[in-house]
């Protein structure tokens, strides 16, 4: 199957700084990507790249084109969420629709006004007279509207109290995603997606880490539970990462022999939380 | 072209300032109405019609504008509306100067560019919409704002004549609607195309700069003009430069050789007893138009207008919420 977004030796610096340093991926259609870093990781960056926002070097194809020459094109197949802060503050919410409905070729006002119907929002009221959980309701109608082949969600809950993450997450889940569409989400706080990612792209220091289907994980890393006592024998196959527990170490290993591990105590796959941190701190010591 | 007209609705959605300011300058014009007509009939106030002629009630005025010639009367009441013309002109202008300025570095401001670019609306289009409020709604908007106040101030005064039907009926026949209408949209052409230039590059500067963009279009200019005059280089950037600067109507009446009023139109020197201002109007002929047009400024003004908005389209491309 093709791949909607194909990135090789993609690479962005900003004066000196280079956010995001000769990356390659591919996102296939039909997933949900978690492209998870910590920040200043080079997420956005890496977004802002898809959907042609920046200039960029390497070689970008996404839905078939070029995000830098076509951008407004692209924008047909994509929709695009960045932190509520982007809608604008003074347009009234019949207006945002409006708009909508006049510049999307694709965008069907109905199924917004079916998802608006269940929230507290009403048409005449302004975008800054919401609260930014109304405002990520109001951005998440919007996107119902649009039939998009990709979303890309860049940090869409930020900010946000836990009620409205959850319910964010699970109308998303319910009511947008099919086998039809992919989601491509960056985030920080892993925990909040991790039970809805198909497939994990971690980013550190502008490099891709880790980038692998979330049930491949498994073949590849494994956490230890080990007593303190046999803490010290296992350290020497190298774990990736450790940190001390109450009366136990846990430990994630990177392709290491799983047999061995089983002597030290309790195996099992890592949460992507616990690898996501043991990736990017082993990084940073590596 | 159905995206277009609703980022142009866009536009003034946004910038009530738009529809907000013409209402107030309506406003202004009835409030001084009401006070010319209140002092007028209280008799508490006296007013300078002429020089050493004074009006100081209702009765006297009255008096005052049936004796003159019919062509005075016209000349009065072109002069008024006229002021009235420039005044209006002359804020929206402004109003257009700062809404071009922040027409493209507001966005990357407050962060909604990145929603404006997940449209699929392209920066052309976004650019374009820009400068066609600059270049056709807000001459639009004076020019309504403009005939309105106007009417208004005509029909106040013809409620103030009621008294004598014939000063009333005089007020409108020595009214050239249609004249004043005419002079009004061809000025608001020239002008419009004149500072053509200026528009391009205030919005080159509204998506190029990365501080508030007034500083750089402002500070830019004043220092070529500084470096040439202070070091007379005689490159002759500072009289181009100049003579596209001065804002409103007021400063085409100074008699600039470059001036528009100068250019192309001939007030007609109908000197009112005791009046200083010359008020008369004279819609231009096609010889006029055409000596307009064939000025080489006009032209290579409106290339470099659309050099600019060239760069800023281009430039767009590649901004983000970054400033």
């Amino acid at each position: 199957m093709k791949a909607l977004v194909t990135a090789k030796g993609l690479t962005k610096n900003y004066g000196r700084f280079r956010a995001v340093d000769h990356v390659d991926f591919e996102i296939k259609p039909g997933r949900i990507v978690g492209l998870v870093g910590p920040n200043g990781a080079g997420k956005s960056t890496t977004l802002k790249a898809i959907l042609g926002l920046i200039k960029y070097r390497g070689e970008l194809e996404v839905l078939g084109r070029n995000p830098r020459n076509e951008r407004a094109q692209l924008m047909h197949d994509i929709s695009y969420i960045s932190d509520v802060a982007s809608l604008p503050e003074w347009i009234r919410v019949d207006q945002l629709l409006d708009l909508m409905e006049s510049t999307h070729p694709s965008y069907d006002l109905r199924k917004s006004l079916n998802f608006l119907a269940r929230t507290d929002i009403s048409k005449s009221q302004r975008i800054k007279h919401l609260s930014k959980g109304m405002k990520t309701q109001l951005h998440l109608a919007i996107v119902m509207g649009i039939n998009a082949r990709m979303l890309v969600l860049d940090e869409p809950t930020l900010g946000l109290d836990i009620i409205y993450r959850t319910e964010f997450y699970d109308q998303l889940m319910n009511e947008y995603f099919d086998q039809q569409r992919t989601i491509l989400i960056t985030t920080h706080q892993i925990e909040e997606i991790e039970h809805i990612l198909t497939d994990i792209m971690i980013i550190n220091k502008g490099k891709i880490i880790i980038n692998m289907p979330v049930d491949e994980i498994g073949k590849h890393y494994v956490q230890l539970k080990t007593a303190k006592e046999t803490a010290e024998q296992a350290r020497q196959l190298n774990p990736l990462y450790e940190k001390d527990l109450l009366n136990e170490a846990l430990m994630i290993f990177e392709n290491t022999d799983t047999q061995r591990l089983h002597e030290y105590g309790e195996v099992s796959t890592p949460h992507l939380t616990d690898l996501f941190v043991a990736a990017v701190k082993g990084h940073q010591h590596a | 072209m159905h995206s277009f007209t609703t980022l142009l609705r866009r536009e003034l959605w946004e910038h009530t300032s738009l529809k907000g300011i013409p209402l107030t300058l309506i406003g202004f014009v009835l409030l001084a109405n009401f006070a010319f007509i209140f002092l007028l009939n209280s008799s508490v106030g006296s007013f300078n019609v002429s020089n050493g002629e004074e009006v100081r009630s209702l009765g006297s005025y009255i008096n005052f504008f049936t004796q003159l010639e019919p062509g005075q009367q016209t000349a009065i009441i072109n002069s008024t509306m006229i002021t009235t013309g420039m005044i209006i002109n002359s804020v929206l202008l402004i109003v257009m100067f700062f809404y071009l300025l922040d027409s493209l570095y507001g966005e990357r401001k407050d962060r909604t560019i990145l929603f404006w670019k997940s449209l699929p609306v392209s920066n052309k289009q976004t650019v374009l919409s820009k400068l066609t409020v600059a270049v056709i709604i807000i001459p639009v908007i004076i020019f309504f704002t403009t005939s309105l106040a106007n009417l208004l101030t005509l029909g106040l005064q013809s409620l103030v004549f009621y008294k004598n039907q014939y000063a009333a009926d005089l007020l409108w026949q020595q009214t050239d609607v249609s004249g004043l209408s005419l002079f009004s949209i061809f000025l608001l052409i020239q002008q419009t195309i004149w500072y053509f230039p200026v528009m391009g590059w205030l919005l080159f500067c509204s998506v190029w700069c990365r501080k508030p963009p007034i500083i750089v279009a402002v500070l830019i200019p004043v220092i070529l003009v500084f470096i040439d005059t202070s070091f007379m280089l005689g490159t002759g950037i500072s009289e181009i430069l100049l003579e596209r600067l001065p804002l409103g109507i007021m400063s085409m009446q100074l008699g600039n050789e470059s001036s528009l009023m100068a250019y192309n139109y001939s007030l007609n020197e109908q000197q009112l007893p005791g009046f200083n201002m010359s008020a008369g109007i004279s819609v231009p002929s096609i010889d006029d138009i055409l000596s307009f047009f064939m000025n080489i400024k006009v032209w290579v003004g409106l290339i470099i207008g659309f050099f600019f908005t060239g760069m800023a389209i281009s430039l767009r491309r590649w901004r983000d919420d970054s400033l």
